[in-house]
């Protein structure tokens, strides 16, 4: 089998899926590894950072399979830097029109304002983020013309 | 015990001559890379290029050949003079130019590989003096030794002109000046006195005896810097303004043929652990080995007497944790070692581990000895850590309290009263703004004035707010939800009743002003107290109202967690546009407001009951690996101590009822 074939294959699922799993871990182990810090326990802090660094490749090594398909997220072919801005503006508008003020819906409804309230931060600094990328979406031969939504 | 060794004196005997200065390689990589060599090109590093020199002469001071260093501060350049020996500048056996030329120019040289001349020392093994030339524009080293003044000028690393020498010095020593290169250091302008004087002040708690003095070149003022009570000074100077548990600190030593370990430790009612430490007279701002041990001693004592004195069980408790036994600790460390070894070059964390295996123990023994004799003092230190135990598991239930009422839709007053009863036996200390005149000037500036009015400080705490407007109306009441606060804010408000925001015990249309002040991020449901300030205010009645809010949208999440961790009961982090659009939805027009950015000492602010060890030490992680995009927008400092100071942006909001 040629990497071509690798769409919609259990084997993509599977690539999929250790993305997921290894990026997941990468902070896992930065966040442990500032607790450990307080609780001077330098051995496993310095551990957790060292198989943090190692997961960043683990989770790098999936997608150098899967930009062959797509983006795992936003299902975009990925590929030169123009695609890939489309990937990442794809996550962030969706995150900042529809997921975070759900998110942040639901913690309301359920009576945790404060995780509300962090969920809305959060839904800011995404509008800013796809104020950034949609700057460097411009072709540069308009860069002067004035942007969109000014 | 093993008897300290101080190996300083075994080589105060000894010659210091041209042939001692060793030439390992050249210096032009520095220029390239300056972080690599003082941390940064920002004036943090600009002051680094000081220390070296300082460090140097101090090196001459712990090899007992000088008394006497004077540091001048000018526009744009520095001067360091000690009365030590004076760099040899007799010409140098291999390199056939002057020794102190070599020392000044050759990255790698300079006295202290050869251990003949120094035992301990501090400067940067070689790359001191060159890495200071190399790194200055100019710099004019004089030299006054067996009778000759030695005088040789640099530029950018490389000498200016032949040296001149005449006779008839009838001093000894060493003399640099040095202009910090605007090519490397581009934001640099002049040295911080202050932070200066804070440096001279530890080198002369360190070195008792000798004299350092700060002199401003330009007003000639002359600061004198000279003390006999070694580190028990220190951490007594340290300390006063804290609270101490028992009079006298508690004395660590230790030592053996590489090195002396000296410590003097005291607990305070206070909360941040603060812990000086210094290797060979450095400051370890980032700790290291010496450090780890001594926490690591002091935890297994403070074990070791809760199980002796009943207070713990051994079987069922769970052990003491680290910044359990440290919540309100300070300590000086004074270290000297023959071979300190640092992770960088800019020396901010130790690492040397074998030369110091028998600290940990002597830490331990010595601690428990202490206080097994003293047991007045044994049981305010143990019922402290109990206390720090118990504040952890308590700010644990206010964050799953803060839940819980939210789901109820009930205010839990309980959780607010306990957190800010205890914050008010410290409150105007707890953090900067509380007091700031210029802030409060802006809430009392939005205000017109009127004669006849009646005032409301709604959540008044202190009641600094409310008493800001005193003299401009008839009469102001304060409410507030703690005794302890109600109590307080009863020293500055005309009557002061205790009561909840989200009911306030007045009829409708009351008053003619209602303030307040960063209380409504704290509130579940802020449109609730802010629907209550409307109705309490008469028809064209003001509600003056102070927030800090972020900078802008990209240091929102960084700002939150930074507020969450230090109080629990936060709620909402409001950016500027979500307070605004709080009032006007709440039925308020004529929105007006000023803004004021205040700089807030970090440290101050998170040394408080209700930030638990492990948040200050996130809080300080959060300042210390801040994104990029946070960075960007949202000013703050990390001062060469450690210390942090945040820009804090604050909105003052008028608005009126219509």
């Amino acid at each position: 089998m040629s990497a071509g074939d690798l769409a919609n294959t259990a084997t993509q699922r599977a690539l999929v899926k250790s993305f997921t799993e290894e990026a997941t871990l990468v902070f896992r182990y930065l966040y442990f590894a500032t607790i450990a810090d307080f609780e001077g326990l330098e051995g496993h802090a310095a551990l957790f950072r060292e198989l943090a660094e190692g997961g960043l490749n683990n989770v790098h090594g999936c997608l150098d399979y899967l930009k062959t398909v797509t983006d795992p997220d936003s299902q975009i072919p990925l590929g030169d830097s123009l695609r890939n801005l489309q990937s990442v503006l794809q996550t962030e508008i969706q995150q900042f029109n529809q997921l975070y003020p759900d998110r942040t819906k639901t913690a309301r409804h359920e009576g945790f304002t404060d995780i509300a309230s962090w969920f809305e931060t959060l839904e800011k600094l995404k509008r800013a983020h796809v104020q950034k990328l949609k700057k460097l979406e411009a072709p540069r031969d308009d860069a002067a013309k004035p942007e969109i939504g000014k | 015990m093993t008897t300290p060794q101080n190996p300083k004196s075994a080589s105060s005997s000894r010659g210091y001559a041209a042939s001692d200065i060793v030439v390992l390689s050249g210096i032009e990589a520095i220029r390239k890379n300056p972080g690599m060599y003082v941390g940064s090109v920002g004036d943090e590093g600009a002051h680094h290029l000081l220390y070296e020199l300082v460090h140097n002469s101090i090196d001459e001071a712990m090899a007992g050949e000088c008394t006497e260093i004077e540091v001048v501060l000018g526009a744009g350049f520095a001067q360091v003079t000690d009365n030590g020996r004076g760099i040899p500048t007799e010409p140098h056996p291999s390199e056939g130019i002057p020794a102190c030329e070599v020392a000044a120019t050759r990255l790698h040289s300079g006295g202290k590989f050869s251990q003949r001349s120094y035992g301990q020392t501090a400067g940067l093994h070689g790359l001191g003096l060159s890495c200071v030339n190399a790194l200055s524009e100019k710099l004019v080293l004089e030299i006054f030794r067996g009778g000759q003044h030695y005088q040789q000028q640099f530029q950018r690393g490389t000498r200016d002109g032949a040296p001149a020498s005449k006779v008839g010095a009838t001093t000894h020593g060493t003399s640099i000046t040095f202009w910090p290169d605007p090519q490397i250091f581009t934001t640099f302008r002049q040295f911080d006195e202050q932070v200066c004087r804070e440096r001279l002040e530890e080198l002369a708690f360190l070195n008792p005896g000798i004299e350092l003095r700060l002199k401003n070149a330009a007003s000639g003022n002359t600061l004198r810097l000279k003390f006999d009570t070694g580190v028990a000074g220190f951490l007594a100077h340290l300390n006063t303004r804290e609270h101490t548990l028992g009079r006298d600190p508690i004395e660590v030593k230790t030592g053996n043929a590489a090195m002396s370990f000296h410590a003097v430790l005291q607990w305070t009612t206070g909360f941040e652990p603060r812990i000086r430490s210094y290797a060979n007279c450095v400051n370890t701002v980032h700790g290291g080995t010496h450090v780890q041990l001594l926490k690591s001693g002091v935890t297994r004592a403070i074990q070791k007497l809760m199980h002796e004195t009943g207070r713990l069980n051994a079987g069922s408790d769970d052990a003491i944790s680290v910044d359990e036994a440290i919540e309100g600790f300070t300590a000086v460390i004074d270290l000297r070692l023959n071979a300190p070894k640092f992770d960088s070059q800019t020396k901010g964390r130790l690492s040397n581990i074998a030369e110091l295996a028998s600290v940990e123990a002597a830490v331990f023994e010595q601690v428990c000895t202490a206080l097994s004799g003293n047991p007045q003092l044994l049981s305010m230190i143990l019922g402290k850590v109990l206390e720090a135990r118990s504040a952890k598991i308590a700010a644990r239930r206010v964050a799953e309290k803060i839940h819980f009422q939210n789901i109820e839709r009930e205010f839990d007053e309980a959780v607010y009263k306990k957190q800010f009863g205890i914050r008010s036996k410290n409150w105007h200390d707890s953090a900067t703004w509380i007091t700031h005149d210029e802030l409060l000037g802006n809430h009392a500036a939005l205000y017109e004035k009127n004669d006849e009015a009646i005032a409301l400080d709604v959540c008044c705490g202190s009641g600094v707010v409310g008493a800001s407007f005193k003299g401009r109306v008839k009469k102001v009441f304060g409410l507030d939800l703690t005794p302890e606060m109600v109590a307080l804010a009863g020293t500055r408000l005309d009557e002061v009743r205790q009561g909840n925001v989200y009911k306030i015990p007045f009829p409708d249309n009351t008053f003619d002003l209602v303030c307040t002040r960063e209380v409504l991020h704290l509130l579940p449901y802020p449109e609730r107290p802010v629907a209550e300030i409307l109705r309490v205010l008469k028809p064209g009645g003001q509600f003056i109202v102070g927030q800090c809010v972020p900078f802008g949208e990209d240091d929102g999440p960084w700002m939150y967690r930074i507020f969450k961790k230090k109080q629990p009961l936060i709620c909402n982090m409001f950016q500027e546009e979500d307070f605004r659009k709080l009032l006007l939805d709440g039925g308020f027009h004529k929105l007006e407001m000023k803004e004021l950015n205040v700089w807030e000492s970090i440290d101050r602010w998170i040394n408080s009951y209700e930030t638990t060890s492990q948040h200050r030490h996130e809080i300080r992680a959060l300042y210390h690996n801040a994104p990029v995009e946070a960075k960007r927008i949202h000013p703050f400092k990390i001062l060469p101590n450690g210390e942090i100071h945040d820009l804090w942006r604050w909105c003052v909001y008028s608005v009126r009822k219509p």
